[in-house]
């Protein structure tokens, strides 16, 4: 089923939480909305579930206007942060309450409900804790079965409201990898709210990047952690060292470093703001003839796959700290030790002008 | 929880709500003089105020025997006060829970304008005086009321009739139910409900298969409480009532007219009914909490 937002809008007093989006959903994909909180995401996903209401804009179902169609018809499959469990129930119960509480006429016999229900806590592999209550299942446990409840009644769409969120570092990591092979199994179309970025790229077909009731940006994972359309999406996707300089005529100067910028060849003397991955900085122990930025080594962590380093450039009054993520091999190389001087540079760098603002 | 009798030996229920709770005391170590002392103080002033008073009421109303006791609670004019409170009670409780449940209900899932309003006015009844209450209703409804004349045209009498202190059992009992469940439900949240409706359940089925459940001890206990000031209510009843033998007396109206006729044996043997209510509510209570603490720490 495909999802259609039109100039959707939504306002809490006088709070925006959405200000006219327009989002498209393919049919059968994973797409993940993420922003920090207070970006929208959330209300967005209640909209589409039919909790919420938009002040102005539709919601189409398969092109079809589904704006004012209640909840109960949108035939959605809707997970909680908290899973919102029903705490009187057992956990068959809970999973069999989606099909036991339909019009007698549509209501399957006892026998293929507990077919289907068996069948469903096989699937998120729990079928042992059937006759368990909430309370006795651990968080990553709740999870799975606030998973197996929505799928019972075999929605159309299924939305994941902060899936992972109340969940521990490793539970969160086993059931994101379980939730992207359960959805290529299922093929169904699906949307999930997330503020955490790995997350997103990692499970994601899509990532909706969100902030203060607008979308920013709309791409698969590579593209918007390799290709970020604004300084938001830059900061917020992974970490990144910040420069501020100027740009003229297809050149920048940044922290003293002149660098080429043909796709800023228009700029007239602007301010600007630079970003650059750690990985993305170059660190050697000589000059090598091209300009780099002098830096100490303050912090090694060689913890893991690669090393970060900690460098500080500039003096007392000037000094700005510079994150760089190279791999161990190269760290063997160059065999740094704290406190050691060495010459860093750009390989690949972000620039946004400030069109807004002259420099001065 | 019951305080001694005062107003023509009335007893009567206070009003205190209080969340049950597991106790974890620290170790903290006071002299065994200081502790001694105190446990000596609060015994003496639960005796002398609460079990002395209580067991007065016993001994009073047996102290010419089981059949002068008898006889004074299966008098005509007693079974028909005993008749009458418990039909006030039936219904005023029933009202009561199912304003109730929709108040708490709208308080607690539900954000609309005048929701404070709300609020205060469910709190109203605890805080204006039972008299004034009563002497509420005799200004609407009485002789020289504002819908007197109306009423007595149309030959319909509220004020010292059963209407009247059914009317004024309702006004004081308001609070209770819902008082109890607000914060209840407020804590449970909506995603509980919001899952249901998702899943296709309808309002009525989400009442009854996820609210309702949530909230049965919570519901229990507000009733029982609820219950216990229906039965002991004197002031706001007393106003309406009209004292009329037989027909408008609640029981705690007829041990005062007993009282006041030096019917003491009587007085206090149809008082003991009262203490006994308040015992038995008072163990339905306790029991009540427990099954809610149970349900907390889990």
């Amino acid at each position: 089923m495909s999802i259609e937002i039109r100039n959707l809008s939504r306002q809490f007093g006088s709070f925006v939480a959405l200000h006219n989006i327009n989002l498209q959903v393919n049919p059968g994909e994973l797409l993940a909305l993420l922003g920090p909180s207070g970006s929208g995401k959330t209300t967005l996903l209640r909209i589409i579930a039919g909790l919420e209401t938009a002040d102005s804009g539709q919601v189409l179902f398969n092109q079809e206007d589904s704006t004012t169609k209640h909840v109960r018809d949108r035939h959605v499959g809707f997970v909680f942060q908290h899973y919102a469990l029903f705490r009187n129930m057992t956990i068959f119960e809970n999973v069999a309450f989606g099909l036991r509480v339909r019009p007698r006429k549509e209501r399957p016999s006892a026998k293929e409900i507990t077919r289907r229900v068996t069948e469903l806590l096989q699937l998120v592999q729990l079928d042992w804790l059937a006759d368990r209550y909430p309370h006795q299942l651990s968080g990553g446990q709740r999870q799975r079965i606030a998973l197996a409840r929505a799928l019972a009644v075999e929605p159309s769409v299924l939305l994941l409201d902060e899936p992972f969120g109340a969940l521990d570092a490793k539970v969160r990591k086993e059931l994101r990898t379980w939730l992207r092979k359960l959805h290529d199994d299922m093929h169904m179309t699906s949307i999930f709210v997330t503020h955490d970025q790995d997350e997103a790229l990692e499970v994601a077909d899509r990532v909706v990047v969100m902030n203060r009731g607008h979308i920013e940006q709309v791409g698969s994972p590579n593209e918007v952690y390799e290709k970020p359309a604004n300084p938001f999406v830059y900061e917020f996707l992974g970490h990144v060292n910040l420069f501020h300089g100027r740009v003229h005529h297809g050149q920048a100067w940044i922290s003293g470093l002149k660098i080429d910028v043909p796709e800023h060849a228009a700029a007239e003397d602007l301010n600007a703001i630079a970003y650059v991955r750690p990985h993305d900085i170059e660190v050697s122990r000589t000059i090598n003839g091209e300009p780099a930025l002098a830096a100490h080594v303050v912090h090694i962590l060689s913890i893991g796959p690669v090393v970060r380093l900690e460098l500080v450039h500039g003096d007392d009054l000037t000094q700005r700290t510079i994150h760089a993520t190279i791999s161990k091999e190269r760290f063997r190389e160059l065999q740094l030790i704290k406190g050691e001087q060495v010459f860093v540079k750009p390989r690949r760098l972000a620039l946004f002008p400030n069109h807004d603002q002259k420099q001065e | 929880m019951v305080d001694s009798p005062s107003q023509g030996n009335r007893i009567k229920f206070m009003s205190i709500t209080q969340s049950p709770h597991t106790f974890t005391a620290p170790q903290t170590q006071e002299a065994p003089w200081a502790r001694w002392v105190l446990t000596g103080l609060a015994l003496a002033f639960l005796s002398l105020f609460l079990l002395l008073p209580l067991a007065a009421v016993f001994s009073e109303a047996l102290k010419k025997g089981w059949e002068v006791y008898l006889a004074a609670i299966t008098e005509p004019d007693a079974l028909a006060a005993i008749q009458l409170t418990l039909t006030a009670a039936a219904i005023a409780i029933p009202l009561n829970l199912i304003f109730g449940i929709a108040a708490a209900w709208a308080i607690a899932k539900f954000e609309f304008r005048g929701k404070s309003i709300l609020i205060s006015l469910i709190d109203l009844p605890f805080s204006v005086s039972p008299v004034v209450a009563g002497l509420i209703y005799m200004l609407i409804f009485g002789l020289q009321g504002w819908l007197g004349p109306w009423l007595r045209e149309h030959d319909i009498s509220i004020i010292f009739a059963v209407p009247g202190i059914v009317l004024a059992t309702i006004f004081v009992t308001v609070p209770f139910i819902a008082r109890e469940l607000i914060p209840l439900m407020q804590a449970q949240g909506t995603e509980e409900e919001e899952a249901a409706i998702i899943l296709g359940a309808s309002g009525w089925q989400t009442l009854w298969y996820i609210t309702l459940p949530n909230i049965k001890w919570g519901l229990l206990y507000g009733t029982i409480l609820c219950n216990a000031r229906a039965m002991g209510e004197f002031g706001a009843v007393s106003v309406v009532s009209g004292h009329i033998r037989g027909l408008t007396n609640t029981l705690s109206l007829h041990v005062e007219i007993l009282y006041n006729e030096y019917n003491f044996v009587a007085a206090f043997a149809v008082a003991s009914l009262l203490a006994l209510l308040a015992l038995v509510t008072l163990a339905l209570k306790t029991f009540v909490e427990s099954r809610v603490a149970q349900k907390i720490s889990r």
